[in-house]
């Protein structure tokens, strides 16, 4: 199981991130300062840190420079929109940053890119008769490959990492195609439809009414 | 052209044409005096001579006049001079009755003479020399004739126009020199203030300029100096103003989007999956409490604007009064913690605005609050110092460390984050205090250790003012503590109201 260290004084925030990762299927725990996140990974092994710029006692950047030492990825959480935070934080060896406010599913997806940077994710994702090979992008189901466009791979990648959760159609938009989802087009509809069609899962994707989609399993 | 030369070149030929003109005018009259005298020492001579020659004739007896010979009779009044003059005696036929053999000269007087102008005289000019002719007749048709060489007159008249000239010229040349000399200083340090100028103006500002004279050009000096100090101090207030505006604008970005995260983050959570009903619970607890700090952050934040916005009315604040007014205002939340508030001032006087005043001390009570355990004391000491007053608040709370004590003030700094948190603060009260105290020109001191508890002392100081000013002040504060007995009353139902709006 994979394990992720929550560096984060804020204990809203905190309890936030540890919630969806959970349900995510990651295993959590939570640092509410700079000096005792350093401690616990002196102790013990993480994947991957959620790491808050503004700490107390030892702030991010400082903990980065541990982290690193260890060899824990990390993807700092920043409050602060600013450029130069950002290119900062990314040139001391961050893997990448959250800025805040986020949304769950862009915080599930940055995790999920990181861990799969690092082959810390299973090199196979599978459900019902399907394969999906994260390396190679190549998709099997009962044995046989099934061709899928780039779009329709990430869109399949996006319900299988969400099973079970309702996906918003801006969300799927913007995960899938990126950029602001303006709420009038049929893409995600008409992309949905063909995967639905070319996998067989039309028991499996349902329609929520008004809102988007969800993996069913 | 440059400045300079244009004033050399219009002074300098004025200069010289004036000069020019006056010294010619100058020795032109004191050549017609020479020559008026000339004329009229040769015509007395004339005279003279006339009178001396007929008084002998006329002394000779008659039957001797035409025996004795002219030049005899000439001879015994009459010695020729050296050189340049000369006599004659002519008939009036022009013919030549004595010449004493001196310089001869042609004229035409004799043509013009008649009964009524019996002497004449002519300027004739003959071989570079100017000779005077004076020609008179007497009683006796005979015509005497002196002849006088005047060059002497003309040459002095020429000598002195080359004397001038060469005056003229070297008075031109020292003056021209002199001008210049000048021009070239004053312009050398119009040069330097307007090099000063272009440098300050290309973003040098630290240029001054150096320039000591005490005429228009140094005075312009020093008030271009002036100026750049002024400009130059405005200038870092303005940076310093910007610097603390978009400190304060990340802070307030930061705490703005803290609760954000979280209102949005379970918000989102809840949209999204089925969740548990303690889970749903709790994320709508933290919507909820998230929400409440916006909504304290947002006033706390109003506070503070209409704070800077004020015009503080400089009133006098007795402190005993005030300061028993503050305490009563607290006393319900300390009693609520078991703390006890000791309020000990001497008698004097602050200057300034009474509610925002009493925000102040009720804010660093309200921190010394959070800061204690239940059961311990609270102190608040006014004391009349020499030129002012201070206020000290004291506690027996948690303290802070001495790194920490040097960014208290600043607006959204917390010591600690979530303690603060859960006693609603938005860490901007005593960056609120600060902002008043510094509307009142008071300035303030902390003194802390960890455990050992907090001192803030405020210290306002009294504004020079003049009698008058004073008489003034004493008399609306006086009807100011009238108005604020009254005042209190609805002041404690608007503190009311806002607790109700906070909870």
């Amino acid at each position: 199981m994979i394990k992720i260290l929550i560096v984060e004084d804020e204990e809203p925030i905190a309890n936030l991130i540890r919630m969806n990762l959970v349900k995510a299927g990651y295993q959590c725990e939570i640092a509410s300062d700079g000096e005792m996140a350093a401690d616990i990974i002196a102790e013990r092994t993480f994947d991957l840190m959620l790491l808050d710029i503004m700490l107390p006692k030892l702030n991010g950047y400082e903990v980065l420079e541990y982290a690193k030492e260890i060899g824990i990825p990390v993807i700092f959480l920043t409050a602060m929109g600013e450029t130069q935070q950002k290119v900062k934080g990314l040139k001391l060896g961050a893997e990448d940053y959250i800025a805040k406010p986020f949304d769950i599913a862009e915080l599930l997806a940055r995790v999920e890119t990181v861990l799969r940077r690092y082959k810390k994710t299973q090199r196979h994702l599978g459900f019902l008769d399907i394969e999906i090979d994260t390396d190679s992008h190549t998709v099997t189901q009962g044995g046989h490959p099934v061709d899928l466009t780039m779009k329709e791979y990430e869109l399949l990648l996006l319900f299988v990492r969400n099973k079970n959760r309702a996906l918003y159609r801006e969300t799927i938009y913007e995960n899938v195609w990126g950029g602001e989802y303006n709420g009038t087009g049929r893409t995600v509809d008409l992309h949905v439809q063909r995967l639905k069609k070319k996998l067989g899962l039309e028991d499996h994707i349902v329609a929520i009414y008004k809102v988007g989609y969800r993996l069913v399993i | 052209m440059k400045l300079s030369w244009k004033i050399f070149f219009i002074t300098t030929p004025i200069f010289i044409i004036f000069l020019t003109v006056f010294g010619t005018w100058m020795i032109q009259d004191s050549f017609w005096n020479s020559f008026d005298r000339e004329v009229e020492q040769c015509m007395v001579e004339n005279q003279m001579f006339q009178n001396a020659y007929e008084l002998t004739i006329n002394a000779l007896p008659r039957e001797q006049r035409d025996r004795v010979s002219k030049q005899k009779i000439v001879e015994s009044f009459h010695h020729r001079d050296a050189g340049g003059s000369g006599a004659r005696i002519l008939s009036e036929r022009k013919e030549v009755l004595y010449q004493d053999g001196g310089v001869v000269v042609p004229h035409g007087i004799q043509e013009k003479l008649d009964a009524s102008h019996n002497v004449g005289y002519e300027i004739v000019k003959k071989e570079q020399e100017v000779y005077i002719v004076v020609m008179s007749t007497g009683t006796l048709d005979e015509y005497i004739e002196t002849t006088k060489n005047i060059s002497q007159i003309y040459s002095n008249r020429s000598q002195m126009y080359e004397r001038y000239q060469i005056g003229v010229l070297l008075v031109a040349v020292l003056l021209g020199g002199i001008i210049l000399l000048v021009l070239f200083f004053v312009m050398r340090n119009m040069q330097k203030l307007s090099r000063a100028t272009r440098q300050f103006a290309t973003g040098q500002y630290h240029t001054r300029v150096n320039i000591r004279s005490k005429d228009e050009i140094g005075t312009l000096a020093s008030d271009f100096n002036w100026m750049a100090n002024a400009m130059n101090t405005q200038m870092v207030q303005l940076q310093n103003e910007v610097q603390r505006q978009e400190e304060f604008t990340a802070a307030f970005a930061h705490e703005l989007k803290t609760p954000l995260t979280s209102i949005i983050g379970y918000a989102d959570t809840i949209r999204q999956m089925e969740l548990t009903p303690e889970e749903t619970d709790m994320c709508a607890d933290y919507i909820y409490r998230q929400g409440k700090r916006l909504q304290s952050l947002s006033y706390k934040l109003l506070e503070m604007t209409l704070a800077g916005q004020q015009e503080v009315p400089h009133r006098e604040i007795f402190v005993p009064d005030f300061l028993q007014e503050v305490q009563r205002t607290v006393a319900e939340s300390l009693l609520e913690k078991q703390l006890t508030i000791h309020v000990e001032a001497q008698s004097g006087v602050i200057f300034g605005d009474r509610e925002l005043l009493g925000s102040v001390f009720i804010n660093l009570i309200d921190n010394a609050r959070k800061a204690s355990e239940p059961g311990k004391n609270i102190w608040v000491y006014g004391v009349a110092v020499p030129g002012g007053y201070t206020v000290t608040v004291a506690d027996e709370g948690r303290g802070v460390t001495q790194e920490e004590l040097a960014r208290i003030a600043e607006p959204f700094y917390m010591v600690d984050k979530s303690r603060a948190r859960k006693e609603g603060g938005a860490g901007l009260g005593l960056a609120l205090c600060r902002k008043i105290i510094d509307l009142h020109q008071g300035s303030w001191q902390f003194e802390s250790e960890p455990g050992k508890g907090m001192r803030i002392t405020v210290r306002f100081g009294l504004p020079e003012v003049t009698g008058r000013e004073r008489a003034r002040r004493r008399r609306t504060a006086r009807k100011d503590r009238k108005e604020s007995k009254k005042a209190e009353k609805s002041r404690y139902a608007n503190r009311h109201v806002r607790k109700e709006l906070q909870h």
